[in-house]
């Protein structure tokens, strides 16, 4: 029961952003996963704020995406400056 | 709104399709609710229009039957009629228009979302990812839906509609759908809720959904993907908010 009410207060998602109005929100992702591994170069990963954009990231991208991204990262091929 | 005396009048909602179904099926959400009035109102006016017409052509091919009215009409003009045919359904489509726009508009109200989740389509099923509840890359709320086959139907499924693993979502609540597809074109539909979407590969479409009511709501892949195309439903079950909350749990565990 106490974890049941402490999920429901927990339950949030990564916010409407009004950069990305539109229904397209491939590019929300794509910038949510970048801010996150910029983020990651410049504080670290367990930053509070890079936290925040690591489960902004993970809630919009489709898991395959990310997996790609993770791979291209691994083997020095991702577009991104990060 | 919550009508105190259902429990004397118990209603059964149409929450999925119906053999030799005409109107909609029942509104869940206010954005059906919403084209379901603006049917309304069109219909209303089609209705008058109709009948007009109809009146008007069958008056004509009375009158001026060639037995009745050997000799034809020469009149080419008309300023005034043609003046008044112009205005009038101009008029009638400004009618038309307002609560259209209202509704378009409407639709792009923006709230926070409590939840999102992620609907991928494959050739012949659906992926839902919830993905809010991650700690790390690993998808740790993942499952497939596939159609139940005919012969695994049991008494009293829906044919082509029921699915093994519904999308369990809360009610009164906002969530936000993204919707992307892993192969080809695919259409992430549902009557009850006005929802249609298209589920393109290397997009990720949103859209908002707020389920007033709790229950179950079956809808079809709308977009022509391949030989299965008919054979991937979707379902999604409302529950309320600490219902979903232990299922989430559990799933998790």
């Amino acid at each position: 029961m106490k974890t049941s009410k402490r999920m429901a207060d927990d339950l949030k998602t990564a916010p409407m952003d009004w950069r990305f109005p539109a229904t397209n929100q491939a590019k929300h992702c794509y910038y949510s996963y970048n801010e996150f591994h910029k983020c990651a170069a410049e504080k670290g990963e367990h930053d509070k704020d890079c936290r925040k954009y690591a489960r902004y990231y993970r809630s919009l991208c489709p898991g395959h995406w990310i997996e790609k991204w993770n791979e291209e990262r691994a083997n020095g091929t991702f577009p991104g400056r990060y | 709104m919550s009508l105190k005396n259902t429990w004397l009048f118990p209603i059964a909602y149409c929450d999925a399709a119906e053999p030799w179904q005409l109107g909609f099926q029942d509104a869940a959400t206010p954005m059906m609710q919403g084209i379901i009035d603006l049917h309304h109102d069109i219909f209303f006016f089609l209705i008058i229009i109709l009948i007009f017409v109809l009146w008007m052509l069958v008056r004509a091919l009375w009158h001026f039957h060639y037995k009745r009215n050997p000799i034809p009409e020469r009149v080419v003009h008309g300023t005034t009629i043609e003046i008044i045919w112009t205005i009038f359904p101009s008029i009638i489509l400004m009618f038309i228009a307002i609560p259209s726009f209202a509704l378009l508009y409407s639709m792009d109200e923006v709230v926070d979302p409590t939840i999102t989740i992620k609907a991928i389509g494959h050739q012949r099923y659906w992926t839902y990812e919830y993905s809010d509840y991650n700690s790390s890359d690993e998808q740790s709320l993942t499952f497939d839906s596939y159609m139940i086959p005919e012969d695994d139907l049991e008494l009293g499924q829906l044919r082509l509609l029921e699915v093994d693993n519904r999308v369990v979502v809360p009610a009164k609540t906002h969530l936000r759908m993204i919707i992307t597809s892993a192969d080809v074109l695919h259409s992430w539909a549902v009557p009850s809720l006005g929802v249609k979407c298209d589920a393109v590969p290397g997009r990720l479409n949103q859209t908002s959904i707020f389920i007033k009511r709790e229950g179950v709501y079956y809808g079809q892949c709308s977009e022509l993907c391949g030989t299965n195309h008919a054979f991937m439903p979707i379902v999604v079950e409302a529950v309320s908010l600490d219902d979903y909350v232990s299922w989430v749990s559990n799933k998790l565990d």
